[in-house]
C-alpha cells in the first residue's frame, strides 16, 4: 500500500488546500523580508489570468501573486551567479521556473511585477530562491498590466481559432463516414 | 560588527579575493572602490530595502482575482 504524503493547509484566500509533499517548494532563505517562512506551494486558482499564488504553508495569510515574466516581457533575461546555482542545487541553469512577484493594488491596472528579484525554482528538487539580479535595468515595480492583457487577448483568439478548426474537422469526419454507414 | 579605521587610499581585504579601497573622502561622503570576483554580488543596501518593501506590498491583500480577471478582459 502506498502512503501518499498530503498535507492540508489553511489559507485565507483559498480555504483548505491539500498539498502533496512533492509539490512543496522550499525557500531555504525565505522571501526577502519574510525569512520565517521556508515552505510554500504554488496554487493555481483556476482563473484565466495565468497568475499563480505562492502560498506559505505555515501562515494562511502569507501569499504572493506570481507570474512568469516572459508572459509580459518577452526579452526578460536572468543571469544566475555561481552562488545562486549552488543555493538552488544546480550545476547549470537548466530545468528552472522563473516567477516575478506581483503587487496587485485595488486599481488593478496599476499592477506591477518585481523584475529585479525573481523567484527561481529548481524543478528537479523544488528548491527555490529569491535572487537579486545584478543587472541594473530591472525595476522592482515594473508596470505590466497592458502587456499581460495583450498576451491574454492573443491566447483567447488563438483558442477560438483552434476550437473553430476542431469543429470543422469533426464535421468532415462525420460526412466521410456516412457512405460506409449506408453500405 | 568589526570596525576598522582606514585612511584615504588604504584598503581592506575580505577573504582572499575581495578588496575594498577608500577612493575619496568628501565631507560626509566616502567613495569606495570594490575589487571582487565577477560572480560576487554587490548592491547598495537600498536595493535590498526596496525589494523587501516591495515584497511587503505584494503580500498585502491583493485585489480579488475575479476583479483582476474582469479588468484584464475589459476592452
Amino acid at each position: 500500500m502506498s502512503v501518499e504524503k498530503v498535507e492540508t493547509i489553511e489559507t485565507s484566500r483559498f480555504g483548505k488546500v491539500s498539498v502533496q509533499e512533492e509539490d512543496t517548494i522550499s525557500l531555504p532563505y525565505g522571501v526577502l523580508g519574510f525569512s520565517d517562512h521556508k515552505k510554500f506551494c504554488l496554487i493555481d486558482s483556476g482563473d484565466d489570468t495565468l497568475i499563480l499564488w505562492l502560498q506559505a504553508l505555515n501562515d494562511p495569510n502569507l501569499v504572493f501573486p506570481v507570474l512568469e515574466p516572459k508572459i509580459f516581457k518577452s526579452d526578460y533575461k536572468i543571469k544566475l551567479s555561481p552562488g545562486d546555482l549552488r543555493d538552488l542545487g544546480l550545476n547549470e541553469p537548466k530545468n528552472i521556473a522563473v516567477f516575478s512577484i506581483l503587487t496587485i493594488p485595488t486599481d488593478v491596472t496599476q499592477m506591477t511585477a518585481n523584475l529585479k528579484a525573481p523567484i527561481i525554482v529548481n524543478r528537479e528538487n523544488q528548491i527555490a530562491k529569491q535572487v537579486v539580479l545584478q543587472e541594473n535595468e530591472y525595476s522592482v515595480q515594473y508596470e505590466m498590466f497592458n502587456a499581460l492583457k495583450a498576451h491574454l487577448l492573443t491566447i483567447r483568439s488563438q483558442q477560438q481559432n483552434r476550437t473553430a478548426l476542431k469543429e470543422v474537422v469533426a464535421e468532415s469526419i462525420r460526412i466521410k463516414d456516412l457512405p460506409t454507414a449506408q453500405a | 560588527m568589526l570596525v576598522l579605521t582606514r585612511k584615504l587610499g588604504e584598503s581592506i581585504a575580505v577573504d582572499d579575493h575581495i578588496k575594498i579601497v577608500v577612493v575619496q573622502i568628501k565631507g560626509k561622503q566616502v567613495r569606495l572602490g570594490i575589487q571582487a570576483p565577477k560572480e560576487t554580488k554587490i548592491h547598495r543596501e537600498e536595493v535590498y530595502q526596496s525589494i523587501k518593501q516591495q515584497n511587503q506590498e505584494a503580500a498585502k491583500k491583493s485585489a480579488d482575482i475575479a476583479h483582476v480577471s474582469k479588468a484584464l478582459k475589459e476592452s
